[in-house]
């Protein structure tokens, strides 16, 4: 009868400094003869040096077994490595490959050609793969198939190759220190949150020395009136002697934000990086419609607008009460530009002598401020010149205003939005052709 | 070796001290003035003065350096810049003049359009007291000299083009000279303006007494007074200068959201002149303008806010161009979203 030892792989899906220790038992499929049930009860553990290597040592046993009137028993003590390539998942994948003795004591004899009470030691080598599963923090369960291949045996029987399917439980043991708490360099902030490893540092400063100095290096500190110095952050040991402690400086670096702070936190001051952007500030009318970069944007209630835009030319557009102005604006870092747009001024709408209907042109005209509106109110005023009778100059006056009012109706005006107020007189010294008018004015804040 | 090259170079380093010949002041008196009559025919050499004549007032002499009284040659400095400015240091290029930057005797200054720099000129020994010049847009600039002696300081600068601007000295002061092709202004204690015109140079005295020279004639300019020089001519009598305005709008803690400046008349004024500075002595000016009426809406305006703050004043300027008093500063508070 074959004796067949179980080889049990005792892997789980692991941590980095991880200790398992177990048992498994399993089935072992001789190539040389029938598959055979077998147990084992094996001492074996691995070590997770790393995240995803593991170093395996096991030692496969198979006590004293009665069959057919003979006994046999095997020690097959073994060493190999593991990989994981995923430690995260509860359930993970792991390969193995490795090398062992096989020693075996047994009366047992098939061979004529083989003494018996043989004693034979030879080499066996396996490799296979498995799936683990960590049920617990301390617990884990594991399926591992094999192929051991028995290398020099003195008696064939005894090189036992073949296939082993096993399972097994372990007992989960951190060995060191606890990674998350880990502090390598000993400076009292964990590795995890140490941003310089190996260093002696401090922990105000995530794990790094403590600044001297000021940081950037390229920094330079502005001592105000009187002493009215640039120095540089290298020269600063020989003026800070000479002010008081409690004196505002500016500190300042290309790139950085200026910090102002008393002389005496000079040392160990970090500057935090300046972002790349100035401030905006549109000063349009109420009513006005504001787009910057694009992006409409609501100005406030004094028809303001103030942003904070990256460094560098940025389109604007201001459109409302029939005028739209656009164009581009250099905005520089750390600066403010204020852009101030002309307030809408009134038009007029033409006309020729003795007729109130609008050309073309003026029509286009009219349409072009109604779209424009933005949140303006118009208020119309018909007008004439003095050539001509009283009465009829007033009655085409009106009729000019209503023209233009039917125009911006028409052109999507709310009517409610359009005011007709009483007849412009010409004025004297003014020119016919513009007399002949309605005047358009713009109302701001109306919507 | 060391001590050798020193040695050598020891006699370069010897600052040169000027005067400005005054009314009434000899090659002979000057000697004495230094305390060795002897020093006279130095005086002579040095200015290729020759002997049984006198230079005319006005003129600028470099003085001998008596060996137990030696003086302090000192290096200006930039302590300010906004927008272009440049500076040619002796035997060097031109290069951007950025705060910090040593300026040696010689040294060259000058501002571009809507450009404004602020150069330390002597300092006096083993205190803080300084004298300060201010270079308003397209000025240009040289420093002659940068000395001190015990406490007393001199600096004598040379303005090619535009105007210029020295502080008021606080408690110590130092003597400023103002030299231009049209003439010389001196004056202890700074608070006055220096301004080249086409053939001209105008002088306006703020807070302290100065002396303007030319063509052979000195003139005592009064605080609060001008004078101008064309070239050639003598100065001209002293003027009252304009008296400064009361700023008005925007009002002391109005957030600066639309540009709109206004301030009271002054009777006289032809124009306003407004300026904003980052510093409340506008030693640091950002910008500055020119407007004919009582009020400035600027189409734009482009401002830093990473300074310790904003402050703009408004003098009014009459028909002959000088320009008057400055208002008192009043600080600018931006509107919340601009700034730290």
């Amino acid at each position: 009868m074959l004796a067949t030892a179980l080889l049990v792989l005792t892997t789980a899906s692991a941590a980095p400094g991880e200790l398992h220790v177990g048992v498994a038992a399993g089935l072992q499929v001789p190539a040389q003869a029938s598959p055979r049930f077998t147990w084992a009860g094996l001492p074996r553990a691995s070590w997770w040096p790393s995240e995803h290597w593991g170093v395996l040592a096991e030692l496969a046993a198979t006590p004293g077994l009665e069959l057919d009137g003979h006994a046999f028993q095997a020690i097959d003590p073994r060493l190999g490595a593991l990989w994981a390539p995923w430690t995260e998942p509860a359930i993970a994948p792991h390969l193995g490959a490795g090398l062992g003795l096989a020693l075996h004591d047994s009366d047992l004899r098939l061979n004529d050609s083989v003494p018996a009470e043989l004693t034979d030691t030879h080499l066996r080598g396996w490799a296979g793969l498995g799936l683990s599963w960590r049920a617990m923090e301390w617990l884990a369960a594991s399926a591992d198939l094999r192929w051991t291949q028995g290398l020099g045996a003195a008696d064939p029987h005894h090189a036992v190759t073949g296939a082993e399917l096993s399972i097994g439980l372990s007992l989960i043991q951190p060995l060191g220190p606890d990674p998350s708490i880990a502090d390598e360099d000993g400076d009292g902030v964990v590795d995890a949150l140490d941003e310089c490893e190996g260093v002696v540092g401090h922990r105000d400063h995530r794990g790094c020395p403590a600044p001297t100095g000021i940081q950037p290096p390229d920094a330079s500190v502005w001592f105000p009136h009187d002493h009215c110095e640039h120095v540089h952050a290298d020269d600063l040991d020989k003026h800070l002697d000479q002010v008081e402690p409690d004196l505002q400086v500016v500190v300042s670096a290309p790139g950085y934000l200026p910090a102002y702070v008393p002389a005496e936190k000079l040392d160990g001051l970090a500057l935090e990086p300046a972002p790349a952007q100035g401030a905006l500030v549109v000063v349009a009318s109420p009513g006005d419609r504001v787009k910057v970069a694009g992006v409409e944007v609501t100005p406030g209630m004094d028809g303001v607008v103030l942003l904070n835009v990256p460094d560098g030319p940025t389109e604007i557009e201001i459109a409302g009460g029939g005028r739209e102005t656009r164009g581009p604006v250099a905005v520089a870092q750390g600066h403010a530009t204020w852009v101030r747009v002309p307030a809408a001024e009134p038009q007029r709408a033409l006309f020729t002598a003795g007729s109130a209907t609008l050309d073309a042109e003026q029509s286009a005209l009219v349409k072009s401020m109604a779209g424009l509106r933005g949140d303006y109110a118009y208020v119309l005023r018909g007008g004439y010149s003095p050539d001509g009778e009283q009465g009829a100059n007033l009655a085409l006056a009106e009729a000019r205003a209503k023209s233009v009012h039917a125009v911006l109706v028409e052109a999507g005006v709310p009517d409610e939005l359009i005011e007709l107020a009483p007849i412009l007189a010409p004025e004297l010294d003014g020119q016919p052709e513009l007399q002949r008018s309605c005047s358009i004015t713009p109302i701001p804040g109306a919507r | 070796m060391t001590a050798a090259l020193l040695l050598l170079l020891l006699p370069l380093a010897q600052a040169a001290e000027y005067r400005v010949v005054r009314l009434g002041d000899t090659v002979e008196t000057m000697a004495e003035d230094l305390g060795d009559p002897d020093l006279a025919s130095a005086i002579r050499s040095l200015n290729q003065i020759e002997p049984e004549t006198q230079p005319p007032i006005g003129a600028l002499i470099e003085l001998p350096v008596a060996p137990n009284a030696p003086l302090e040659e000192q290096q200006g400095k930039v302590l300010h810049a906004q927008g272009e400015v440049r500076a040619t240091l002796p035997s060097a290029p031109e290069q951007q003049a950025v705060p910090g930057l040593d300026l040696p005797p010689g040294t060259t200054v000058c501002t571009g359009p809507s450009s404004y720099a602020t150069l330390r000129l002597a300092r006096s020994e083993g205190s803080l007291d300084h004298d300060d010049v201010n270079l308003l847009s397209e000025t240009c600039l040289t420093i002659v000299a940068a000395y001190s002696r015990d406490a007393e300081r001199a600096s004598v600068i040379r303005v090619e083009q535009g105007s210029i601007a020295i502080r008021a000295a606080d408690e110590v002061e130092g003597t400023v000279v103002v030299e231009t092709d049209s003439g010389i202004t001196t004056g202890r204690g700074g608070g006055f303006r220096v301004s080249r015109e086409d053939d001209a140079t105008r002088t306006e005295a703020l807070y302290a007494p100065v002396a303007v020279l030319g063509a052979g004639e000195e003139v005592a300019v009064g605080a609060g007074q001008g004078s101008r020089t064309v070239t050639g001519e003598a100065p001209s009598a002293p003027v009252d200068l304009l008296l400064g305005t009361a700023l008005q709008r925007p009002q002391l803690d109005q957030p600066l959201r639309r540009p709109d400046f206004g301030w009271s008349a002054v009777d006289g004024a032809l124009g306003y002149r407004v300026e904003i500075a980052s510093s409340p002595d506008f030693s640091a000016v950002v910008h500055a303008d020119s407007v004919p009426e009582t009020n400035w809406a600027p189409t734009t305006l482009f401002l830093p806010y990473r300074v310790q703050g904003l402050w703009w004043r408004v003098a009014a300027f009459d028909r002959v161009g000088f320009l008057g008093m400055p208002s008192e500063p009043r600080q600018l508070v931006l509107p919340p979203g601009v700034g730290p």
